[in-house]
C-alpha cells in the first residue's frame, strides 16, 4: 500500500523524517508543509556564527530545493495548519485547503516563552529562534552600543559572545540562582560565569526584572532593586515550550509536549511525532524527557521513519549536544543528575565532569576538552548498548 | 572558482566549484553530495562530514584543529586522510582538490 506520510513542520527534524522515509524504500506520497518560507535550515549556527557572518537563508538551508524533489518530497512553505481531522485523517490548511494523510508526523518545534512585561513588545526587543529573527537582530546591529540580554540559556549565551565580540558591551540576566540551572551542573555554571566575566561580560545571577522602559523603543531594562539598566537592544531568551498546540487541539495525549513511544507514536496509531515538541521515556534518563536539540530530533525522525516504514525502532541513545561561546567549546551528554557521584577529570582540555552512578558513567561535561569528550560519549554508547542488549528478551 | 571532484565508495564522481572561503562541505551539501550529513551545521561538533583526503592533497590542506582530530577519531573507519569537510575552507590553493566519500557517516 502506498501510503501518503504529510509532515507538519519543516525543521530539522521534519525534513529528517522525509529523507528517512526515502532511505527505507516508502513509495508513498510525502509531504513536508512548514509556515515558514525558507527551506529547511540549521538553526544552531544562528546564535553561533549568525551575528558575526552575514550568513543567507540559502547557506543554512540542510539540503537543496534539487536534492529535495529528487527525493518526491513534496515541499508546502509558508504554508499553516489549521487544525487536524483525525477521523478522516485531513489536515486542514490556511486559505480553507485540505491535505489528506495516511500517517502524520508532527514535528512542530517549541515557542520561544514570552515575557510577561511591560515594554516587551518594543521593537527592539528581539528574541531569536527563527531566521527571521536574525535579519531583524542583525539590522538592530548597527544602532547597537549596549545589549541586555534577558535570560542566561544557551542561546543567551552564545550571542553573549557574539554580541561581545561584535564590540557590544553586554549584560546578561538571569533569574535563577545560577546559569544554565537546569541544563547544566553547578560546576559547569560556575565555570563560564567566570568564563563570561573574564571575557567582559557583565553577568548577574539571580534578578529580579521589574520591565522595560521606553516609548518608541526600549531604552533600559529596570531591575526590581531599581537600578535601570541603559539598552539599545533587549533579547529575550528565556526558554522555549513544546508547540503542541495542534496535538492537544485534536486531542492527542500531551503533558507540555507531545507524549510519543519509542517509535515516535502518539496515542494516534496514524500519527507520529519528532523533536522538540515531544516528549518520550528514556531507559537511562527517566520518564516524560523533554529534549531541544538537534541530536534528538534527528534521533527521533530516524525512529519516526522506521515506525512508519513498519521496522523496528531504533534503541535508544546517548542524548548529547554542544554549544560556542566566545572561545569555548561545550560539550554535553547524556543527562546529570544530583543522584550522581561527579569526578573531576584532570589534565584534559579547560573542564571535564564526569556523572557515575552505580559505576556506570551517566553524563559528561566539558569545555574545550573534544578528545576527552568523545571518550566519554563512546563509553556511554557502549554502556548504553549493553542496556539495550540486556532488555531484548531471550 | 576552485574546483572539487568527490569520488563516492562506488567510484561515480561529482565534480562542484565554491567560492574561496566557502567550507568544502557546504560545496558538497549545494552539489547533492548525500553522504555528507553535515547535523551540526559545520560546527565540528557531530563528525558527519567525514571524507578522506587524496593522496597529494593532504600536506596541502591546513592540519587539524584539536577538535577535528578528536572528532576524527570517532567516526567509522577513521584514516591518516579523514578529514571534515566542514573545516576544510576553499582556496584557489585547493583547485583541483579530489576528496573520497566514505559508503556512510553511521
Amino acid at each position: 500500500m502506498a501510503m501518503h506520510v504529510a509532515i507538519v513542520g519543516s525543521g530539522q527534524a521534519g525534513l529528517q523524517v522525509a529523507l528517512s522515509l526515502r532511505e527505507l524504500g516508502h513509495a508513498g506520497g510525502v509531504t513536508l508543509v512548514g509556515n515558514e518560507a525558507h527551506l529547511p535550515y540549521h538553526r544552531p549556527p544562528m546564535s553561533k556564527r549568525g551575528l558575526a557572518e552575514p550568513i543567507g537563508a540559502d547557506e543554512l538551508a540542510i539540503r537543496t530545493r534539487d536534492f529535495i524533489a529528487q527525493r518526491t518530497i513534496a515541499l508546502r512553505l509558508g504554508v499553516e495548519v489549521a487544525g487536524i481531522d483525525r477521523q478522516a485523517q485531513r489536515l486542514r490548511l490556511g486559505e480553507g485547503e485540505r491535505l489528506d494523510y495516511d500517517r502524520l508526523v508532527l514535528a512542530t518545534g517549541s515557542v520561544p516563552r514570552r515575557l510577561q512585561l511591560a515594554g516587551a513588545h518594543l521593537p527592539n526587543v528581539v528574541s531569536l529562534k527563527d531566521y527571521a529573527d536574525l535579519v531583524r537582530l542583525r539590522g538592530l546591529l548597527a544602532e547597537t552600543r549596549r545589549a541586555v540580554l534577558i535570560g542566561g540559556g544557551f542561546v543567551g549565551l552564545e550571542l553573549a559572545g557574539s554580541l561581545t565580540r561584535a564590540g557590544v558591551a553586554v549584560t546578561v540576566l538571569e533569574a535563577a540562582p545560577r546559569l544554565l540551572a537546569r541544563a547544566a551542573s553547578a560546576d559547569l555554571s560556575a565555570y563560564l560565569e567566570t568564563a563570561h566575566r573574564a571575557r567582559g561580560v557583565d553577568l548577574r545571577c539571580g534578578v529580579s526584572i521589574a520591565s522595560i522602559a521606553g516609548e518608541a523603543r526600549a531604552t533600559a531594562v529596570l531591575l526590581s532593586s531599581g537600578e535601570a539598566l541603559p539598552a539599545d537592544l533587549v533579547i529575550v531568551g528565556v526558554g522555549a515550550d513544546a508547540n503542541d498546540q495542534l496535538a492537544r487541539s485534536a486531542g492527542l495525549a500531551t503533558d507540555r509536549g507531545i507524549l510519543v513511544d519509542a517509535a515516535g507514536r502518539t496515542s494516534d496509531p496514524a500519527i507520529f511525532a519528532a523533536g522538540d515538541c515531544t516528549r518520550f521515556d528514556h531507559p537511562l534518563y527517566g520518564p516524560a524527557l523533554r529534549l531541544e536539540s538537534v541530536n534528538n530530533a534527528l534521533e527521533q525522525a530516524r525512529a519516526v521513519a522506521a515506525g512508519i516504514a513498519g521496522q523496528p525502532a531504533p534503541d535508544a541513545t546517548i542524548p548529547w549536544f554542544w554549544s560556542d561561546q566566545f572561545d569555548l567549546k561545550i560539550q554535553l551528554a547524556g543527562i546529570a543528575s544530583p543522584l550522581d557521584r561527579i569526578e573531576t577529570v584532570h589534565g584534559e582540555g579547560d573542564f571535564v565532569r564526569h556523572f557515575v552512578r552505580d559505576g556506570v558513567l551517566r553524563a559528561v561535561e566539558a569545555v574545550n576538552a573534544p578528545r576527552a569528550f568523545m571518550q566519554a560519549r563512546r563509553r556511554m554508547a557502549g554502556e548504553m548498548a549493553s542496556l539495550n542488549h540486556m532488555k531484548e528478551p531471550a | 572558482m576552485p574546483r572539487i571532484t568527490f569520488v563516492a565508495a562506488d567510484g561515480s564522481t561529482t565534480e562542484a566549484t565554491g567560492d574561496v572561503g566557502q567550507s568544502v562541505m557546504s560545496v558538497a551539501v549545494n552539489a547533492g553530495i548525500e553522504v555528507i550529513l553535515a547535523e551540526c551545521g559545520g560546527a565540528c561538533a557531530c563528525g558527519t562530514c567525514h571524507c578522506y583526503v587524496e593522496p597529494g592533497w593532504l600536506q596541502r590542506l591546513a592540519p587539524p584543529s584539536d577538535s577535528e582530530a578528536a572528532m576524527i577519531e570517532c567516526v567509522i573507519d577513521p584514516r591518516p586522510e579523514s578529514r571534515l569537510t566542514c573545516q576544510l575552507r576553499l582556496s584557489d590553493e585547493l583547485d583541483g582538490l579530489v576528496l573520497h566519500l566514505p559508503a556512510a557517516q553511521y
